[in-house]
């Protein structure tokens, strides 16, 4: 007999590992990785960045310890990430609000209660900062909990010895563009100045490897000199607001000090005035060089402290507000963060949680079986069927087709003891259901032969005959999708097909559902609820009107069959919508998560409409299999979807 | 890597702990006497330990039953058995179940894992929970039974999907519970009795409530007290923990997640 070896993982297997793990620990938030070339280091920081939209992991290319990996995964569990971003939108808006109570040349009156004004060169100044207190806090933290000092030294040293640390420019552009107010981008009217800021020194100097008079960069010397007993109270203390609090104060400090003074430069001046900030001050003189100063002014540095505070518990408060209804929606008690009780951040994080947790099984979205008895047209496939080269020496499970199916059951020899007569039993697998959904929204295609007559109304007899003749309309999503069931079809005449839409105000389903919700209710209720139409041999079945309510349509296959084993194929060109537990990514997402502890498999069929189109977010299929707009669907893409049945 | 050693020594007894919202539950479940209370919640948060605890608690008089789908009536409200007569002849004589038991005699009745008993049952068990707190076995040819006072049905269930084989709750029983509680939390004070387990050793306990936490941020990793209880015995027993992890948790989590659990495992534990 062969000597069974042992698989050792390979480097990356390990980094497969630590991915899946970091997103695990990130939960619900939106984590991208991003690994840099050791060529450009000098662009990026290594750490967790935090901007705007997601958390960033960026960190070189290589194999790396396992004590860097938890790091990373510590820093992404312990992140503050929600609070901040909060906090960075209100400073955002009450920045733009007071330069328009004091120089209303500066924001443009259409940026008014927009929140995301263009203030690049605080919120640069605010992320930078913010990530590296943050990313030093958050590293303490996991030293701690995974309880390896190791953690926090081997981050020490990594700081010290390497040179990786970005620079960036901050910018005054030249005007806003006045021509198209709806753009949004509303910049100070000042121009071009540049302060290059080398962050890596800043960095340094927080954990300590860099004196102050060691500093070069004119920026970071005056960051450190003007807040120097603030960053070193950040950088002790553990406490989760100090981060924030401390790059907030650091932010607006440069904003209402260079930025004001700034704004006092007559135009005509330009050229000249560049970058005068990046001098000493000796040798100067001017407001402009009001940012070089070692000390904030007495009456500048108590308005900062106060709109720091006052920012500071807005945005926690919108952060508290926000959670609070998403813990109410799921009938979950919330612990508001205090910014006062560092234990509170703890508390609010695991019941956190615990929301998203009960969130997975408080899913409102309903669907759906509707009837057979309605109108049928027949379909005709774009492909020839006869020509598919279908593999049918095995079936689903790649059992040959002479067995039945049946196998011994595990346990046989215990038979006296089982009294269980059936000695074979049908794998799971073999018997399980092979499902396919055709979303039936409006965007794949419904336009095509059969549908014209359906939404018949909205279209008059030319443009009918214009769209059977115009080609464009050929080999829509939907023709794509259905050709597929026809090829599945054929292959495995057991398997089911549905179109996914709303439902049938004539179905009894539809009826009894009205019925069932009080007068005065919700109307997304009914409108958005989910109906399955059936799909037969060569038959395609009449549906209304629909949105893609695909959480829905999830929840009528989970409540019609039974899913154990199950294969299941989604045909879609986009997003799910209509979803009545609020977010739709994250309901499918909850619904397929909770089908594969059932051992279901789902793939997706995406017929994008066009090439180059976004790929829909809230799909999560292990397989993803991608149609050529406008294209008939190729052997091969069907190959791909045998294969995925056949696992 | 040295950051946790543990030198095993042998496993303790515990007792039962609870936290603030079990000791609360345990109070609440007897406030609620005698009107059905159902405790929802995944396996192994707690549930029955707890309504053990208020039984033991309050030294009442029990009946229990695990449900099943293959659960006859006979076994839950009682039927019909065949029986030697006196003259050698075969009889049929009527046996109450533990459910119609417990009505008559006034204790309390533990159902456990409800959402496993076939709709037959729950359909029959309705009314005596309801306020008429009537219950018919019109086979047995008896009157109606008005139930005892004291007797109290108290209903455990794991939800359905979530990889458990079960089926949705009927909205009539639970209209007719007074409390339904969906437990999201382990109702037991894990880090006193992972404590007890290990012999006080605080490090090791701190790895292991560290660990549960970090598998506990998503629902299909999530660990039960049940789990994360047996993990300390084995360590108590001398398996590593990350042979008892093997061993016990990381197949019982979905394929694609068992990457994670291990990860996380060796992250806080010695390998």
């Amino acid at each position: 007999m062969a000597k069974m070896q042992k698989r050792y993982k390979s480097p990356k297997d390990l980094r497969r590992d630590h991915r899946n793990f970091t997103s695990h620990l990130a939960g619900n938030r939106q984590i991208e990785f991003a690994n840099f070339d050791k060529d450009d280091a000098g662009m990026f920081n290594v750490g967790v960045e935090a901007n705007q939209y997601s958390m960033i992991v960026r960190r070189p290319k290589g194999r790396l310890t396992f004590n860097s990996n938890l790091l990373t995964a510590g820093q992404v569990k312990f992140s503050n990430h929600d609070v901040s971003n909060h906090v960075r939108t209100n400073m955002k808006k009450k920045l733009a609000e007071r330069a328009l109570a004091t120089n209303t040349a500066s924001v443009h009156s259409t940026a008014a209660d927009k929140t995301y004004v263009g203030y690049t060169q605080a919120t640069i100044i605010y992320d930078a900062v913010y990530n590296m207190l943050e990313n030093y806090r958050a590293s303490r933290k996991s030293a701690e909990h995974f309880n390896r000092k190791a953690i926090l030294k081997n981050h020490l040293k990594d700081v010290n010895t390497t040179d990786y640390g970005y620079e960036t420019v901050i910018t005054w552009e030249e005007s806003m563009d006045e021509s198209d107010p709806d753009n949004k981008r509303c910049w100070y009217e000042k121009d071009d100045l540049e302060f290059e800021v080398n962050w890596q020194e800043l960095r340094r100097y927080i954990y300590g490897f860099m004196n102050k008079s060691d500093i070069k960069n004119p920026l970071i010397k005056s960051i450190v000199q003007r807040h120097d007993k603030l960053l070193k109270n950040a950088t002790t203390s553990t406490n989760d607001v100090a981060p924030i609090h401390a790059a907030l104060t650091i932010a607006l400090d440069f904003e209402m000090t260079a930025q004001d003074s700034f704004g006092n430069i007559p135009h005509g001046r330009v050229g000249a005035n560049r970058s005068t900030l990046l001098k000493p001050a000796t040798g100067n003189s001017g407001e402009h060089n009001a940012y070089n100063k070692t000390k904030l002014d007495n009456d500048l540095d108590a308005e900062i402290e106060d709109l720091t505070e006052e920012i500071t518990n807005s945005g926690i408060d919108d952060y508290n507000t926000e959670e609070q209804a998403n813990a109410a929606n799921n009938n979950q008690s919330y612990f508001p963060i205090n910014p006062n009780n560092n234990d509170s951040w703890d508390k609010n994080r695991k019941q956190k949680e615990a929301i998203e947790n009960a969130k997975r099984l408080n899913i409102l979205c309903r669907g759906w079986i509707m009837s057979d008895d309605r109108k049928h047209y027949p379909t005709q496939t774009n492909i020839d069927l006869g020509t598919i080269s279908l593999d049918e020496s095995s079936d689903t499970n790649n059992v040959s087709n002479g067995s039945t199916g049946y196998r011994p059951i595990r346990n046989s020899w215990r038979l006296p003891f089982l009294s269980d007569v059936n000695v074979f039993k049908k794998h799971p697998a073999t018997s399980a259901d092979l499902i396919t959904l055709i979303d039936g929204s409006g965007s794949m295609g419904t336009h095509i032969e059969e549908m014209i007559y359906r939404w018949g109304k909205d279209y008059s007899d030319q443009e009918k005959e214009d769209m059977r003749t115009d080609s464009s309309y050929s080999n829509q999503p939907i023709d794509q999708a259905s050709d597929m069931v026809a090829a599945i079809k054929k292959r495995f005449p057991d398997s089911k097909a549905f179109v996914f839409g709303n439902t049938d105000e004539n179905d009894p389903a539809f009826k009894e559902l009205v019925a069932s919700i009080p007068e005065g209710g919700d109307r997304r209720q009914y409108r958005w609820a989910a109906g399955l139409y059936e799909i037969k041999e060569g038959k395609f079945p009449e549906f209304p009107s629909s949105g893609t309510p695909l959480c829905g349509s999830l929840k009528a296959l989970e409540n019609s069959f039974s899913l154990d084993h199950a294969r299941i194929i989604i045909a879609t060109d986009g997003d799910a919508n209509q979803c009545q537990t609020g977010d739709p990514y994250e309901c499918v997402y909850n619904i397929l998560d909770s089908w594969r502890n059932k051992g279901v498999r789902i793939a997706t069929l995406w017929t994008p409409r066009w090439e180059g189109e976004r790929m829909p977010q809230s799909l999560h299929g292990d397989v993803t299999i991608q149609t050529t707009p406008n294209k008939p669907i190729t052997d091969i893409q069907i190959k791909q979807v045998f294969n995925f049945i056949k696992g | 890597m040295s950051h946790i050693k543990f030198n095993p020594t042998q496993e303790r007894k515990h007792v039962n702990r609870f936290t603030q919202e079990g000791e609360d539950l345990i109070k609440f479940i007897g406030m609620a006497k005698p009107y059905p209370v159902i405790l929802m919640g995944p396996a192994g948060c707690g549930k029955t330990q707890a309504v053990e605890q208020y039984i033991k608690r309050n030294d009442l008089p029990v009946e229990h039953i695990a449900c099943h789908p293959g659960l006859e009536a006979n076994d839950l409200t009682g039927g019909y058995s065949p029986k030697v007569g006196s003259e050698g002849q075969a009889l049929l004589s009527w046996n109450d179940g533990p459910y119609t038991i417990a009505a008559k005699e006034g204790k309390v009745m533990l159902l456990d894992e409800v959402t496993r008993l076939n709709q037959q049952h729950i359909g029959k068990i309705m009314s005596s929970q309801d306020e008429t707190r009537l219950l018919t076995n019109p086979e047995s040819g008896e009157e109606t039974i008005k139930c005892h006072p004291d007797f109290h049905v108290i209903m455990t269930a794991n939800p359905p999907a979530m990889g458990y084989n079960t089926v949705n709750l009927d909205e009539a029983l639970k209209s007719r519970a007074m409390i339904y509680k969906y437990i999201d939390k382990p109702l037991c004070d894990e880090e006193a009795t992972l404590s007890d387990i290990l012999g006080g050793d605080k490090e090791y306990v701190k790895a292991f409530i560290n660990w549960a936490e970090d598998l506990r941020s998503d629902a299909s990793t999530a660990i039960s007290t049940r789990d994360l209880c047996y993990l300390a015995k084995m360590v108590g027993r001398g398996f590593t923990a990350m042979q008892a992890i093997e061993l016990n948790y990381k197949d019982k989590v979905s394929m694609d997640k068992r990457g994670v659990v291990l990860t996380g495992a060796s992250a806080h534990f010695e390998n």
